[in-house]
């Protein structure tokens, strides 16, 4: 118990003295500054010297539709009525599907009839208001939704900001229909997060690491009077989880204010950057997959910890990249190909994990794999610790290389 | 009880094939200055570390204050303040965030030292200006006078002070042999104390190690090093150089007058 609270004293002391040395103004211009800068520099300063240029929307109209009727005919009915005098809309219509996927590249594409005859086979790429949307299925009723949104809600209302990407798929596949539309919806947007900022965090982990307390020669006296080692792994892990939060609330702000100075943004900017809609999913489904990245980045940063402390500081700046964001670029690529189903070339793959325990817990499924999921994560990071907390107790960490 | 801080039993440590430390036996008795001397290589740092806990020995048995560090060195943890050979500070943060941090992480109330570390401060001319500026931007000396400060304010039994004058001014050297020996004779503190100034250890050393290519090559008192080598001309820094000079025998005088 009084060694309890020793651990847990020393544990805040180090802690401090962490996040006092991550706000130092050279660190924090950097992790927290700099990709702001960046992504203000790439979006909003080529916006200041360019002009705005109309926002293309291209109208497939010539389509009978499933039921008989030729929405895309009324769309351009209403485009004309709406927004016939507005120079930040050029309004493109299509006659057949073939110009449609030849002009895509153009800007919004709304498809005007959404009958199923004229998606069947494709996985295309609809622009559509989501705010009522579902990630869909073969069931032709979520089309049509898309359709009454499109006429009601973002014609009608010129919610132009708001429109986001979803992927359809032309049929839906079994996974989709056990785990249901909420988990099919955060699928892609959840994957993107946690690749995005795993990929956007690698470059941190040097600036608040064990190489650092190795160069001011502060390993020694660290060693000799922490209790429990593996205080200081954790103190170094919460410190990078604050880094990366800090990074990427930057990067997010940097988009943001990027995108406002080149003229289109909306308070839905923030979640559209990742794909997420309040709207079409619950605050609890957004926090739930936030907290997955938030343990997937965590895992990350133990991993370059782990590889960090445990060899040679030339072999770890050349591993512990290719694993960290080569395990997250697998785990990308290979749920892109199918968001929503188990993949066994994943099942070693801890950010798999994290994702597909999100998944699964959105979806409200309290089954048999969310304990294994569980089981893995909690297993690896408890590895990591341990394996880490070795690494800065060897011989090695105490000697300069 | 032991009258020793420090009983090390055929302790070595050999890396990869290289014997940096070959079966030594230290003792160092308690509520003394020890000075463990040797050149450059001879294996004080590793023996430091082990007698801390940081390196496992290869062979051999450490008992520091009766625990047996070579067994369960996670005991011997936050038990010895210390003094690394390099100035070890946090570079970005103030002196005075660097010592706040190290009262923190052994537990010391600020208040409690409070009044010991004005003294300090006052003794080593270190301003207040000083205590708030970046740790980076203070010479070498004052460097070193805080670092010394942040391991004499951890009020353990046992301190390991390694070269703790180097790199100083006259001025402030003398004033830390004068902590050092206060620490000693005043709180009953005991002092492993590694330098290669003869200032200090003229000054400073009850007893010394000497240590050569990894063998503890002699041990004992002051006196016995200048009987032992050099009689003719009593001199103690003429002791430690022929000491050097000498090849490697057995250790010769194993504390046998304690």
């Amino acid at each position: 118990m009084k060694g309890d609270r020793k651990n847990i004293k020393q544990f805040k002391a180090i802690l401090k003295k962490d996040l006092s040395l991550l706000f130092r103004k050279r660190i924090a211009i950097f992790v927290f500054g700099g990709p702001f800068i960046l992504m203000f520099i790439l979006l909003g300063v080529p916006a200041l010297f360019s002009s705005q240029q109309a926002l293309p929307l291209l109208i497939y109209n010539d389509d009978i539709g499933y039921n008989q009727t030729n929405i895309g005919e009324a769309i351009v009915g209403n485009i004309t009525i709406y927004f016939s005098t507005d120079e930040s809309i050029a309004v493109e219509t299509a006659d057949n599907l073939t110009v449609v996927q030849q002009t895509r590249g153009l800007g919004l594409f709304i498809p005007s009839n959404f009958s199923e005859i004229a998606y069947v086979g494709f996985p295309i790429i609809y622009t559509v208001d989501a705010t009522q949307s579902l990630f869909t299925s073969s069931t032709f009723a979520i089309i049509n939704s898309i359709a009454t949104n499109v006429m009601t809600t973002f014609l009608a209302n010129r919610s132009i900001n708001d429109v986001q990407n979803i992927q359809i798929p032309a049929t839906a596949l079994p996974e989709e229909l056990i785990l249901g539309p909420k988990a099919a919806s955060i699928a892609l947007p959840l994957s993107y997060m946690i690749f995005l900022l795993i990929a956007l965090n690698s470059g941190s982990y040097s600036l608040i690491g064990f190489a650092r307390e190795k160069r001011m020669r502060t390993m020694e006296t660290l060693l000799a009077y922490t209790f429990k080692h593996s205080l200081l792994v954790i103190s170094k892990v919460i410190t990078g989880l604050v880094a990366s939060l800090g990074t990427t609330l930057s990067y997010v702000l940097g988009i943001l204010v990027g995108t406002q100075i080149a003229g289109g943004s909306s308070s839905n900017n923030l979640f559209a950057i990742f794909g997420l809609n309040f709207n079409t999913l619950g605050a609890g489904d957004i926090i739930i997959s936030l907290i997955f990245v938030v343990i997937a980045l965590l895992i990350s940063t133990l991993i370059t910890m782990a590889v960090d402390c445990n060899v040679s500081r030339e072999a770890s700046e050349r591993i512990s990249p290719i694993i960290s964001i080569g395990l997250a670029m697998f785990f990308y690529f290979v749920v892109m190909m199918n968001p929503l189903g188990t993949s066994s070339v994943l099942m070693i793959n801890p950010f798999y994990w994290c994702y597909r325990l999100g998944l699964l817990l959105i979806a409200g499924k309290f089954n048999y794999e969310v304990a294994i999921y569980l089981l893995l994560i909690v297993g690896i990071i408890t590895i990591l610790i341990r394996y880490a907390t070795r690494g800065i107790q060897k011989e090695k960490s105490l000697y300069l290389e | 009880m032991s009258d020793f801080m420090v009983e090390t039993h055929a302790l070595s440590k050999i890396f990869k094939k290289i014997i940096a430390v070959d079966r030594i036996d230290l003792r160092i008795p308690k509520g003394s200055i020890y000075a463990l001397l040797g050149p450059n290589g001879a294996g004080k740092t590793t023996s430091i570390r082990m007698l801390l806990g940081l390196l496992k020995p290869s062979e051999g048995e450490i008992f520091v204050n009766e625990i047996n560090v070579s067994s369960s060195p996670r005991e011997i943890r936050g038990k010895i303040g210390l003094l690394p050979q390099f100035s070890a500070a946090y570079y970005d943060l103030t002196p005075m965030k660097n010592i706040k941090f190290t009262l923190e992480l052994n537990d010391i109330p600020y208040e409690e030292v409070q009044s010991k570390m004005t003294e300090y401060f006052q003794t080593l001319d270190i301003t207040p200006e000083l205590l708030n500026k970046p740790f980076s931007k203070l010479s070498g000396g004052e460097q070193r006078a805080i670092c010394f400060i942040m391991a004499a304010i951890t009020n353990k039994e046992f301190l390991i002070l390694d070269e703790p004058t180097t790199g100083l001014d006259i001025s402030r050297a003398k004033y830390i042999r004068s902590i050092i020996k206060d620490l000693v004779e005043k709180e009953g503190k005991t002092v492993l104390l590694s330098s290669h100034l003869v200032s200090d250890l003229e000054e400073l050393a009850e007893y010394c190690g000497i240590l050569k290519k990894g063998k503890l090559i002699f041990q004992g008192n002051k006196q016995e090093i200048i009987n032992t080598y050099a009689p003719e001309t009593s001199d103690f820094e003429d002791a430690i150089v022929e000491a050097f000079k000498t090849p490697i025998k057995e250790v010769k005088v194993p504390f046998g007058g304690i």
